[in-house]
């Protein structure tokens, strides 16, 4: 399953790359998200400042770079570096894509300190200065069935 | 598939064991569900053991919670197991990444269920991989911390009913997690 998503992910890039045509190149947000479980209690929370970027490969359809850090609470050490790619579909103001993301734990002292690739979704809006957009993240093992579900906040720059 | 792939035996008959195999798939009296503090079975684990066992389960954990309240971390609960051949299923709540001492709460989750199922005469349980979730606590603190207290179980109640305890769970880093722990502890014995 993991490979297939890779695989559909560098086809896809690899043919977007080839058609460039947008009118400009990219956008730079900085924000903050925040994610749970699928409970969706919040009872547990992770949360975060990060940065985005979404790179135009047609007027409608981006690639999508980012890296969040995650902590919980306001504990801040250790914490978690997530970063992503994804691939976004532009309807005006309406974004839908996935991609994947991989976390990094910094300031553990154990040994197994990334997780597995996961599979990203999202879905959002965009205006002239803000992003918002909400997210699910699974593991390819559990698809669907073992998530953390989130939303973020960012401002272009 | 169903495959014991360590076994470590202690005295008087008691055996903890690490298996490949769907847990609702184990001959036992009792297994345990990774659950959260409200009980709501939401993912993984705690998904497929509620569904499996159907509404009962369901209704006694929203009935459990509104009359305690929710469940702290390292705390486990006994219900019955609904529609399952199990004689109950002990929800037990791990820690998750980031709340800190996750080894130490992760060994007394572990530890608590282990009592738990002794104190009401249970002589088998299955566990499967707790806090190895989407938020998970790191594999190698997760697999350090079952063996701890299987270890310390087994050792503070040497005539315990339990007998039988096995780690059960699906192939995976997890499991390669385990058996890197299992390995070094049987060349430690």
């Amino acid at each position: 399953m993991k490979k297939y998503f890779i695989t559909l992910f560098i086809v896809l890039f690899l043919f977007t790359g080839l058609s460039y045509s947008a009118d400009k190149s990219f956008d730079m947000y900085i924000g903050a998200n925040i994610l749970t479980d699928s409970s969706f209690t919040f009872e547990y929370y992770l949360w975060g400042p990060g940065v985005a970027f979404d790179f135009y490969l047609t007027d409608n359809l981006t690639i999508s770079p980012e890296a969040y850090m995650y902590v919980y609470k306001f504990e801040f050490n250790p914490f978690i570096l997530a970063p992503a790619v994804l691939v976004n579909m532009r309807f005006n103001t309406f974004f839908v894509g996935a991609g994947i993301t991989k976390w990094f734990l910094i300031g553990s002292n154990a040994s197994d300190v990334s997780s597995d690739f996961a599979l990203k979704i999202n879905a959002g809006f965009v205006s002239e200065s803000l992003k918002l957009s909400f997210f699910a993240i699974t593991s390819f093992d559990e698809l669907f069935s073992d998530m953390a579900l989130g939303a973020s906040l960012a401002f272009r720059f | 598939m169903s495959s014991v792939i360590g076994r470590i035996d202690y005295p008087n008959n008691r055996v903890f064991e690490v298996k490949e195999n769907n847990i609702l798939n184990e001959n036992v009296d009792v297994i345990v569900n990774a659950a959260n503090g409200l009980l709501t079975h939401g993912g993984g684990v705690a998904y497929a053991i509620a569904q499996a066992a159907g509404d009962e389960l369901y209704k006694e954990s929203e009935k459990y919670i509104k009359e305690n309240g929710r469940i702290p971390v390292t705390g486990v609960v006994l219900t019955t197991a609904g529609k399952l051949s199990f004689k109950g299923v002990i929800h037990a709540v791990g820690p998750k990444f980031g709340e800190g001492n996750e080894g130490e709460k992760l060994f007394q989750t572990v530890y608590n269920v282990l009592k738990l199922a002794n104190n009401n005469a249970f002589s088998s349980l299955a566990f499967p991989a707790i806090s190895a979730g989407i938020f998970r606590v790191p594999h190698d603190i997760c697999a350090k911390a079952y063996f701890d207290a299987v270890d310390k179980f087994y050792n503070d109640f040497k005539y315990s009913f339990l007998k039988t305890i096995k780690l059960v769970m699906f192939k995976g880093k997890i499991l390669d997690a385990v058996l890197k722990e299992y390995e070094y502890r049987k060349n430690k014995i």
